[in-house]
């Protein structure tokens, strides 16, 4: 039960959502779906004065954007899971939707709009957005502007997101051409929250040879991060390889995250795993 | 003496009464039960695992809207008396501090009581527990049991001279000797998490006080007629003022028996304000609610063909801040359950109940018997392989024969029946035992992943009787004939959800001769049913089926001399089938049951013989076995029955992260004679899923200042479906030979198998690595730091490529 009064807010434009985002001055916390909002208020980890909610605020679009994607914030799992341009460019978040945690009354609320700015290290679109160089476009009154995902986290839910800034929409690129995706999510059981998730894209030419590789890893660290796969580009992929980017994945996490579910050693411990399962999900 | 009927509906699979209801959503539990002019109540609970409370001010949430009271500590102490213990450890010999509704002085674990709000509604009532204001001193926690054994290590009670509760002692034989010339000997320390019991409803009380100074109290509670003594005896009233109801209840596992502070609470504040005052426990309370915690050190001698010759165990459990609620005592059953069902000449078990400044024990399902057996299956395993022997052989030459029952155990007990040999027969035929360890060892060394096969034995007492407290042996039982012949039974067990009422109107049906789905059965009211002592330790179709059995005869003997009139037969040779009072060989000779039962009521002046109206009986069942008086070494034995399992499990352990899978389980299950295969299978499948929970994925963890990390069901993980797999029952059926129908407890057996299978197999799986897993629960996160332990590192393990 949410025993602290609050006003609530229905935004019927980005415009307005920002408007009463520089008026309430930091007391507003906005809601997506609600799914880490509603819990936080109930638990009264937070107690905002308002609640400004998005989903009037016409930010539920999926639609391509230049050879890419872009995401409104207020798409839900279930909309991201339907939409036939993520399957198509996008298909590691395809993947990622299907394996959400909660089942379907959960796809059916949580954004991942929201996931991203609530910045919880677990929680599953971070990494795989950081492999995809996603950009997130911030609105705020005094104007726009796009972050990449991978400098937009800072810590555990610390992010470059100002007050009174508002994320309108995630920005998939265009991948590079004959591009494979792969995501992976390792959790203790089904009802747990993601423990470790990582997402790569490789493109494997006519001769096996490996030209490029993106692993990024997310939940192990404190924020997401890049592996170093150099050590694969112009080889073939093989269980030598895999253990090359298992190796970076494990030396990259810098500042493991621990939390009641797991520890930031056991994370790191298993992030090369993960690298590697995601590596060879997008492999094939 | 075994004595089943040879009916239709006892061992059929009879549906669960007013099921539709249940599954609809139309049941009525207690949120659903309002009264007039009711208020709601919320508690404000203590931020610190051990403070001294300063001061408390409680003006500013007295004026918030809404609110009708607050009450602290103080004033509560002086409006009831101490709450009774259930199980009062005092009765033992032990230490037992006196417990109020909300804390006095200081506060001993993290979400104690500390004071409550009633407002008129309960979103009121929970805003106003942030205005009042509690000053604390904050003492250092003892979290640790073993800390908290050391002297100089601070005390959760101020007037106590240390932390110890109680020290229980169970040794027979010479230990010491058959160590000294025992062949081999392993020693280990095993750890045991906190875990808990998670109904799908949480806790609720409501009470109701009349003008005439009468309460009423609602609750989702497990045992109403214990609960009216306990407020009696809290609350300064006779039991007779007082009516307590229990609705459908939505999983009791334990948690439900009573003892718990919000009891107290509500009676209290509803008496304060003049109204009646609600209080509905949020899940983040149900989690301040554990228990099982505790570590063994234990030593077991055997020799080279595998023979257990001695067991040593040293037993410490931390059962965290005493309550009232009966907890504690499962540390006690933890110890008396040793060593199962293995013959073992030389014991020396002893148990320590240790109080810390963690948050509660309340009991759950499996009352102690699950911390007994994972631990003693984990023993036999490891004989196995250090003799290199197969842990089914072991098991083999050790359990106690057919031929040897009943059997009595070192700590006392006295096992009714039982074949064990027969139920690891049917697992291994199920596994196809041979055939699986050829495929894991192929699995093995050609793919490079690692097959466990887990096998446990599960002893579990049930139904037991524990004197000088108001854990009864034996229920009561009230069948009713009206005119029409309809039948009402009134019993003093309760349904935690799981079935009994139907198991229940089985017997009668077959005893009347009536239809089971007419029957009406009514659980729960002081006021209406027989004394009984609810719901607890597998016993309602032992206590609450017998007690139906003898009431019915009853009922069915007025209805055979009543029927042997109007059908001019012997009294012998009537018969009471399909509604039907027919006489035996001449299926003409009959008359319709109703019509029968109208004619005792309506024609008793003018037909002589006819028997006493109303066609009513109560009739109260003390299954055998249970023995009082102690024997030459002092020895009680408090349990009539001892169903048993065998179960088996076929894992796979991911050894990159530690994660294990499920995929076959099964069951060999002997709880004698079944009334209801399909509520027993129904049953066993919980238990096992919530044993496999417990072995796996549930803990309530605290830091190192006792500060309950495990809030939600999020950092709480209870198992989903798609963690196990599907659960193959296999039945076997020996019968007891102390209950009338030949029945055993059928409702706890399986947690400890479930948190004994996860151990067993995952060993087996990492026993090729040279690891093992001595704790539970067994995480991925245990799992993994037990194979880096065993020298592997990263990339050391992986599967052959790809990976599966």
């Amino acid at each position: 039960m949410i025993s602290k009064r609050f006003e609530y807010h229905t935004p019927h434009s980005v415009e307005q959502a920002v408007g009463l985002l520089a008026e309430k001055n930091g007391e507003a916390v906005v809601l997506g779906g609600g799914t880490w909002v509603v819990p936080d208020m109930t638990h009264g980890t937070i107690t905002p004065g308002h609640v400004v909610d998005l989903r009037r605020a016409g930010l539920d679009g999926i639609e391509a954007e230049a050879g890419g994607l872009r995401i409104g914030a207020t798409a839900t799992y279930t909309q991201i899971l339907e939409s036939e341009l993520v399957r198509e460019r996008a298909p590691a978040l395809h993947a990622l939707a299907v394996g959400i945690t909660g089942g379907a009354q959960l796809r059916n609320q949580a954004t991942m709009g929201g996931g991203v700015c609530y910045a919880l290290p677990s929680a599953d679109p971070h990494g795989a957005l950081v492999a995809l160089g996603a950009r997130y476009r911030l609105a705020s009154k005094g104007g726009v502007r796009e972050v990449d995902a991978e400098s937009f986290y800072t810590g555990v839910q610390q992010s470059v997101l100002q007050p009174g800034e508002l994320l309108t929409d995630i920005i998939v690129p265009e991948q590079p051409a004959g591009s494979r995706q792969g995501y992976y999510k390792f959790k203790l059981c089904e009802s747990s929250w993601p423990i470790v998730t990582a997402c790569a894209v490789v493109v494997v030419d006519g001769s096996g040879t490996v030209t490029s590789a993106r692993v990024a890893v997310g939940g192990a660290s404190e924020t997401p991060y890049l592996v170093d796969t150099a050590g694969i580009v112009g080889a073939t992929l093989g269980p030598e390889q895999a253990a090359v980017v298992a190796a970076a994945a494990e030396a990259a996490c810098a500042r493991p995250y621990g939390d009641p579910l797991a520890s930031g050693e056991y994370r790191k411990m298993i992030a090369g795993a993960i690298a590697k399962r995601a590596l060879l999900a997008a492999a094939g | 003496m075994t004595d089943a009927p040879a009916g239709k509906n006892v061992g059929s699979r009879q549906r669960k009464l007013k099921g539709d209801l249940f599954l609809t959503g139309r049941a009525t539990y207690f949120n659903d039960i309002t009264v007039p002019n009711v208020a709601h109540a919320a508690v404000k609970r203590s931020p610190h695992a051990h403070a001294r409370i300063v001061s408390i001010d409680t003006s500013r949430a007295a004026a918030a809207p809404g609110v009708l009271a607050v009450l602290v500590g103080e004033e509560a102490k002086e409006l009831h008396n101490p709450i009774p213990y259930f199980i009062d450890p005092a009765v033992f010999g032990g230490k037992s501090p006196p417990v109020y509704c909300l804390a006095v002085g200081k506060v001993k674990y993290w979400g104690q009581p500390v004071a409550a709000v009633v407002a008129e509604t309960p979103g009121d009532a929970q805003a106003a527990l942030d205005l009042i204001d509690v000053q604390y001193e904050v003492l250092e926690p003892v979290v640790d049991a073993d800390r908290a054994l050391e002297p100089g290590s601070p005390r959760v009670n101020d007037d106590w001279d240390d932390n110890l509760v109680i020290e229980i002692p169970f040794v027979e034989g010479d230990c010491d000797a058959a160590f000294d010339g025992a062949e081999h000997v392993i020693e280990g320390e095993f750890r045991m998490g906190r875990n808990s019991t998670q109904p799908i409803e949480t806790r609720g009380n409501l009470a109701v006080w009349a003008p005439d100074g009468s309460l009423t109290f609602y609750g989702a509670i497990q045992n109403p007629h214990p609960l009216r003594m306990h407020l009696s005896q809290t609350l300064g009233i006779p039991e007779t003022k007082i009516r307590v109801i229990a609705p459908n209840v939505g999983g009791g596992l334990g948690l439900k028996m009573h003892g718990h502070p919000e009891e107290t609470l509500v009676c209290v504040l509803a008496k304060r304000i003049g109204r009646p005052v609600k209080w509905l426990e949020d899940r983040r309370e149900t989690l301040l609610i554990g228990g099982i915690e505790n570590v063994q050190r234990y030593k077991i001698a055997f020799d080279s063909t595998g023979r257990i010759t001695a067991l040593q165990n040293r037993i410490v459990a931390n059962v965290g801040n005493l309550t009232s609620a009966p907890g504690w005592g499962m540390a006690f059953l933890m110890g008396l359950s040793y060593p199962t069902g293995y013959k073992v000449a030389n014991t020396d078990v002893g148990v320590k109940v240790v109080t810390t400044n963690k948050g509660v024990w309340n009991a759950i399902r499996g009352y102690g018997k699950q911390g007994t057996n994972p631990v003693m299956e984990r023993m036999v395993d490891a004989i196995a392989h250090r003799l290199g022997l197969d842990p089914v052989e072991v098991r083999r030459r050790n359990l106690i024969e057919k031929h040897e029952f009943p059997y009595p155990t070192n700590s006392g007990l006295n096992i009714d029946s039982g074949d064990y040999h027969g139920a690891l027969d049917k697992i291994c035929e199920w596994l196809d035992y041979d055939n699986l360890r050829a495929e894991q060892q192929r699995l093995l060394e050609e793919e490079g992943r690692y097959m466990g096969i887990g096998l446990v034995f599960e002893l579990t007492p049930e139904s037991a009787d524990i004197p000088g407290t108001i854990v009864g042996g034996f229920d009561t039982c009230t069948v009713k004939m009206d005119p029409q012949g309809n039948v009402t039974v009134l019993t003093g067990v309760t349904s935690p959800g799981s079935g009994n009422e139907t198991g229940i109107a089985q017997i009668v049906a077959d005893e009347l001769g009536v239809d089971v789905e007419g029957i009406s059965v009514i659980q729960g009211d002081t006021d209406s049913c027989p004394y009984g002592f609810g719901n607890y330790s597998g016993r309602s179709m032992v206590t609450g089926g017998g007690s139906a059995v003898l009431a019915s005869r009853d009922v069915a003997d007025k209805l055979k001399k009543t029927a042997a009139i109007l059908l001019e037969a012997g009294e012998s040779d009537v018969q009471l089938v399909n509604g039907m009072a027919s006489v035996v060989g001449a299926p003409e000779k009959a008359i319709p049951i109703p019509q029968v039962a109208f004619t005792v009521y309506t024609l008793n002046f003018a037909i002589p013989g006819i028997p006493e109206a109303p066609l009513e009986a109560t009739r109260v069942y003390k299954p055998q076995n249970i023995r009082h008086t102690p024997d030459e070494k002092g020895r009680i034995q408090p349990y009539p029955t001892y169903s048993f399992a065998v179960h088996a499990a076929v894992v796979e352990v991911d050894v990159e992260t530690g994660k294990t899978t499920f995929q076959r389980i099964g069951c060999v299950h002997d709880c004698g004679t079944m009334i209801n295969p399909t509520l027993i299978e129904g049953q066993m499948a919980g238990a096992l899923v919530m044993g496999i929970g417990h072995g796996i994925s549930e803990e309530i963890r605290y830091d190192d200042q006792g500060v309950n990390q495990s809030n939600r069901l999020k950092t709480y993980l209870l198992p989903r479906a798609g963690d196990v797999t599907s659960i193959e029952m296999i039945h076997q059926v020996t019968p007891s030979p102390f209950t009338i129908l030949g029945n055993k407890g059928a409702g706890e057996a399986g947690v400890g198998g479930g948190m004994g299978l996860v151990l067993s197999a995952v060993n087996d799986a990492i026993r090729p690595l040279g690891a093992a897993v001595e704790s539970l629960p067994v995480t991925p996160e245990t799992v993994l730091r037990a194979i880096r332990a065993a020298g592997h590192g990263p990339g050391a393990t992986q599967p052959n490529w790809p990976h599966a």
